[in-house]
């Protein structure tokens, strides 16, 4: 074996090297195969898209019906295509336009498209399929119990786009519960929830009270994180509706000085200056002044310091002064702010006699700016 | 009657093509450049009758594009009229653009009929 190794020694060696060149040539040859087919098929891709982007744009125009449209439309990558031509065009007009871009998705393929990932095991895939049908005029009412049931699970994904499509094509009890379930779902971001409520007030056609409505029935429950009862709070305060103006000053002054959170007091608080009325006030006052404004919490303090700015009592004045000697530069800034809207009252004149210059003028350089600010 | 001309400066692919299509229709004479440095130049070298600026480019966006412009003591910013076009419509944003010279602010999404409505009046101003 040896010797015959040894005598054809530069023939092996001539073997294995060709051997190996081939392998590189193929390895080469499949790379350049797969870039070649790579680029024509992004280029096929592009040609198709610009072909789409502009019969689209006919259709929402009104120049030409879905049948042209359908007629481009063959395989399934042109509906991913024109899927997201829709996507990328949707979030940027309003009107005629956007109800036509709806007519669209109402295409077979299309709805067939979405009913197939809708029963997929792919939760993302679950998710699209559920902001289609929330974006569908001629949804199909037997996927609603699914869709329902979509809406309490943990993938903040599907539960959210979930929810979305129980909003817009739900019953009333389906959306207070789809609503429920996310807010009891803290992987949910805030932003979510509030679109959400956004979308819900659009399907009410604007009518404030059903929000409004919905959203105390959920703060009366007291079932959900300080966090989501902070949202709620700021949700209903936005609202300005003056049903519940009463609401929210009486929980203000129900809820207990003590609390584990700063959310709720600090949200309460910044919306009290708004639906306080003649008959309250002295009475919000004082929970500001004695029980707030010496909270544990730094943000609930600074919540004080420009509440009081705005109800602009003269008995707020002592408190508000003494807040200059906060440790925390916000609840310092705002006291300051808030001591000087009131008449007579200059920064200059107010410079607590054991506070240092440089903190000082720190504190009067950052309110002197932010006064300059206000268009 | 000569064709007013438009300079449309949008980065966002659809709806640039939207209101190309639509103002092209109307008989218009629209130009279109994708990004604010493209968008500067153009205004400086062709001096449209209209600019319709969207506000979040790529390069420099339409605030500092209209602030050159006002800076700029060979460019009488007064001879060109401009729409914003944006997203972002908090108050300031659109104070910022009003000061800066814009006759029209129109937030995103837009109802086109509305925004065609909006462009020929300031056109008429």
């Amino acid at each position: 074996m040896i010797d015959y190794l040894q005598t054809h020694a530069i023939t092996i060696m001539m073997v294995v090297v060709l051997m190996l060149a081939a392998i590189s040539a193929m390895v080469l040859i499949g790379a350049l195969y797969s870039r070649w087919i790579l680029n024509v098929t992004k280029r096929n891709r592009g040609r198709k898209k610009e072909k789409l982007s502009e019969c689209v744009i006919q259709f929402i125009s009104g120049d030409i019906e879905v049948d042209e449209v359908q007629q481009i439309i063959h395989v399934e990558e042109d509906y991913r295509i024109l899927l997201e031509i829709i996507n990328d065009l949707s979030s940027k007009i309003d009107g005629p336009e956007k109800e036509r871009i709806a007519d669209l998705l109402e295409m077979e393929p299309i709805k067939n498209y979405y009913t197939s990932r809708f029963y997929s095991k792919n939760r993302l895939e679950q998710a699209k399929a559920c902001l289609y049908f929330a974006r569908q005029k001629s949804f199909h009412y037997s996927f609603l119990p699914k869709v329902l049931e979509y809406t309490a699970v943990d993938y903040p994904m599907l539960s959210y786009a979930a929810a979305m499509a129980v909003i817009v094509h739900g019953n009333e009890d389906q959306k207070r519960k789809a609503l429920k379930n996310q807010l009891l779902n803290e992987d949910l971001s805030d932003q979510a929830i509030n679109d959400l409520f956004v979308e819900y007030q659009n399907i009410s056609d604007g009518e404030l009270k059903e929000e409004v409505d919905i959203i105390m029935g959920f703060l009366k429950e007291n079932s959900y994180s300080p966090a989501r009862t902070a949202l709620l709070i700021k949700t209903l305060g936005e609202l300005n509706y003056h049903e519940s103006a009463e609401f929210l000053v009486q929980k203000f002054l129900s809820i207990p000085a003590e609390q584990e959170y700063p959310d709720v007091p600090r949200t309460l608080i910044n919306y009290m200056p708004v639906f306080a009325t003649s008959e309250n006030e002295e009475e919000i006052l004082n929970r500001i002044h004695t029980d707030y404004s010496v909270s544990t919490f730094s943000s609930v303090r600074e919540a004080c310091a420009k509440a009081m700015g705005m109800f602009m009592k003269d008995v707020s004045k002592p408190i508000l002064m003494w807040m200059l000697y906060d440790k925390d530069f916000y609840v310092r800034f705002y006291a300051a702010k808030s001591l000087v809207q009131f008449p007579g009252v200059e920064l200059s004149s107010i410079k607590p006699e054991d506070m240092e210059d440089k903190m000082w003028n720190e504190l009067v350089g950052e309110v002197e700016m932010a006064n300059e600010q206000i268009y | 009657m000569s064709k007013e001309r438009i300079l449309l400066v949008e980065d966002e692919e659809m709806t640039a093509r939207l209101i190309l299509y639509r103002l092209k229709g109307l008989g218009y004479d629209v130009e279109h450049v994708k990004d604010g440095v493209s968008g500067l130049e153009k205004i400086k070298t062709t001096k449209p009758d209209l600019v319709v600026l969207d506000v979040m480019l790529p390069g420099i966006s339409g605030f500092e594009i209209l602030q050159d412009l006002e800076e700029d003591e060979d460019f009488d910013l007064s001879l060109i009229k401009v729409i914003m076009l944006t997203s972002k419509s908090r108050a300031e944003d659109v104070s910022r653009g009003f000061g800066l010279g814009a006759m029209e602010y129109v937030p995103k999404p837009f109802k086109m009929d509305e925004f065609i409505l909006r462009l020929k009046r300031v056109l008429k101003s």
